[in-house]
């Protein structure tokens, strides 16, 4: 295959086809700049289409009590003191006017009269979600998507950005593969919005879609920009036997459920019903999603589990009659399917990530430090502070995807000119792509396997000291020893293609491990929230003290640098959000849908 | 593996299409379920597209229409699962 450059410029590059992306690029194309997006799956596609319950906006329609007030306390008791507040009143202040935009464009919500249906959710003071019956993301996505067509936005699919280009310490656009055709393009733009999602394709097992593997972390830390908060992630349990039963769903509710309502039990490998080790009183009732999760996850990590290295999710004593209760039919119909009889046997459990809290960090505007670089969506971090909870995904997406592209407009109109790239950047990707196409070497497919067993063993949701460390030192050695043989020669240029793809995330993933690492060792302490935290076993509590401060990761003359920085909060909050803030959540008696929660 | 396209009006299947594209994302089996489910509870309707990872989910997903609707719904469906 010869190795051709095709060169292509925009006003606007937008990294992502995701609901911050998919925005983020309307956003920029109505406020008249030239927008390109580059999105690795189809246009558009990503983790939001999965979002089911919708997303918190405070109308005030299911509860007049509820406002943007009550709402900005909300997240921010749920970030565990941590939140960029500046953040949380922006995502809170604007999410409101944005759905009611997106309505004028289609978005179909369901509604009661002339008001949005609004439902409670774990974690919120009053019923602010707004949704279409349980798979909300599918049509916020067919609304940006039906906007973004008759706005002829363009977009790459199926294209993956290997990396960022700058001139003289500004961003000047990026290179990026097609995976199917094996194109690869250099992209210059005034500025760049990077919403690469997640990284929950990193990991082995998980309800992400495949594409989300995380390295637009790595791409944005290896241009300047500072991460935040990498050592906070949401967590959850899935099955990981039967095989038939692994699926892309979240799988909680029914273990929560049936925990909480009937005699279904949890084993560790030993036959111990783990929970009352945890918790003599309540045993496997009445925890959150996080708390459970949190201790399946312990047992794992400390050597517990069983067979498949899970835990034993066993109820074999439910009551005949759950089989029939419209919230569990689906799991014993998944387990008919898997050819598995649950009165007899226990499903195997272990956890995987559902989202990355942290992200690169932004301003209110999308900004990074980096100038022309902009972040929104998962890829972005800071509003969440230690914790991420229900209804904040797309809510979050949504506000900083459009404020990105707004921004990113106005700035690209100040640049009658794109910058010429530095040379020596466009001399080190011809050189990185022929490296790769020239030589005999390790097929990048390897390091891939390599970078998810780390992953899924030592940054899992509970983590060690040994085992952070172990991380480091296996991410340091796939780095210096082995990303350098990267092979992508094969036969036919589509399998070339293809393998250019998993070279870019096997060097994005390592360096994205060494970063998770690196932020989970340097917090010494642990902290949690309803739906994410960060948990280490030598380090079990919480510590106010000392660890009231975000973790910052950058590079720095090559190396990585490490910031403490104290959260950004505002002044001069009502006193209703202090007494928010103060308050514990608490379930109503008569919520029986908050066990369906995330 | 195949990926299949279910699209429902007014609680009738109209069409059952066969996505040729090996690379697209679907949202599958659970998310078809769900959000039916969740419609026909709101309105007695079930009305748009549904994406499935392979005949196993298309035959589970006809019988699920079947047993809700009816198997009239299916119409000239029927024979797939």
């Amino acid at each position: 295959m010869r190795l051709e450059l095709n060169e292509l410029s925009t006003d606007v590059l937008v990294v992502g086809g995701g609901s911050a992306g998919a925005i983020a690029a309307i956003k920029a194309h109505m406020a008249g700049a030239d927008t390109l997006v580059v999105t690795k799956g189809p246009w558009p596609s990503g983790n939001s289409t999965k979002a089911f319950a919708g997303y918190a906006a405070a109308f005030g329609h299911a509860d007049p009590r509820d406002n943007p007030d009550v709402h900005f306390a909300d997240v921010v008791r749920n970030g565990i003191g941590l939140c960029n507040q500046k953040l949380v009143r922006k995502w809170v202040n604007t999410i409101c006017a944005l759905t009611d935009e997106m309505s004028g464009w289609g978005l179909d919500l369901i509604r009661d009269g002339d008001k949005y249906h609004q439902i409670p959710w774990e974690g919120h003071t009053y019923p602010r979600m707004v949704n279409h019956h349980r798979v909300t993301g599918k049509y916020l996505m067919k609304c940006l998507a039906d906007r973004s067509e008759a706005l002829g936005i363009r977009a790459l699919s199926h294209t993956i950005v290997g990396g960022l280009m700058k001139s003289r310490g500004r961003i000047a656009g990026a290179w990026a593969v097609d995976y199917r055709s094996g194109q690869v393009h250099v992209i210059r733009s005034k500025a760049v919005i990077l919403s690469t999602g997640g990284l929950g394709a990193l990991y082995p097992l998980g309800d992400n879609v495949g594409a989300v593997t995380g390295e637009g972390y790595a791409a944005a830390y290896e241009a300047g920009a500072e991460l935040i908060g990498m050592e906070f992630g949401h967590f959850l349990p899935t099955p990981i036997y039967p095989e038939k039963m692994r699926g892309k769903f979240v799988f909680v509710g029914f273990i929560n459920g049936l925990l909480n309502e009937s005699q279904a039990r949890l084993y560790n490998g030993r036959g111990e019903r783990f929970m009352y080790r945890y918790f003599p009183e309540s045993g496997e009732k009445r925890h959150s999603s996080e708390e459970l999760t949190r201790c399946i996850a312990q047992e794992i990590v400390e050597g517990r589990g069983g067979a498949h290295g899970g835990i034993y999710f066993d109820i074999s004593e439910v009551p005949a009659d759950f089989r029939s209760r419209e919230r569990y039919e689906r799991i014993y119909e998944l387990a008919d399917r898997a050819g598995m009889d649950l009165r007899s046997e226990p499903i195997e459990l272990v956890t995987y990530p559902h989202d990355l809290v942290g992200g690169i960090k932004i301003d209110e505007f999308g900004r990074t430090n980096v100038p022309g670089l902009y972040a929104a969506g998962e890829a972005a971090g800071g509003s969440h502070g230690a914790s991420r909870f229900g209804g904040s995904a797309l809510s979050d997406c949504l506000v900083f995807g459009a404020a990105s592209g707004e921004h990113a407009a106005a700035s690209s109109r100040s640049f009658a000119e794109h910058q010429p790239f530095d040379k020596s950047e466009v001399i080190a990707v011809k050189d990185r792509l022929s490296c790769w196409l020239g030589r005999e070497g390790i097929d990048p497919s390897e390091v891939l396997r390599e970078t998810r067993r780390i992953a899924f063993q030592h940054l899992n949701m509970v983590r060690t000291e040994s085992g952070l460390r172990a991380a480091l030192a296996q991410t340091d050695q796939l780095r210096s020893d082995v990303l350098p043989r990267l092979s992508v020669r094969a036969d036919e240029t589509r399998e070339i293609a293809s393998r250019m793809r998993q070279a870019i995330e096997a060097e994005g993933q390592a360096q994205l491990c060494a970063l998770m690492a690196r932020a989970a060792l340097e917090r010494e302490e642990s902290r949690g929230g309803f739906f994410g935290g960060h948990y280490r076993t030598d380090y079990p509590d919480r510590d106010d003290r000392n660890w009231l401060k975000n973790v910052v990761l950058r590079k720095d003359n090559g190396v990585l640098a490490i910031h403490h920085e104290p959260p950004v909060e505002l002044e001069n909050l009502s006193e209703q959000i202090h007494a928010v803030i103060a308050t514990a959540w608490k379930a109503p008696e008569d919520a029986a849908h908050f066990a369906q929660s995330e | 593996m195949p990926r299949y396209r279910v699209r429902v009006e007014g609680n009738r299947i109209v069409e059952v299409a066969t996505l040729d594209d090996e690379e697209e994302e679907y949202l599958g089996i659970e998310w078809a379920l769900s959000e039916v489910k969740d419609s026909h509870r709101h309105n007695g309707c079930v009305d748009g597209s549904y994406t499935l990872a392979g005949k196993e989910e298309l035959s589970e997903f006809l019988d699920y229409l079947a047993r809700l609707l009816g198997r009239d719904a299916l119409g000239r469906f029927a024979n797939l699962h």
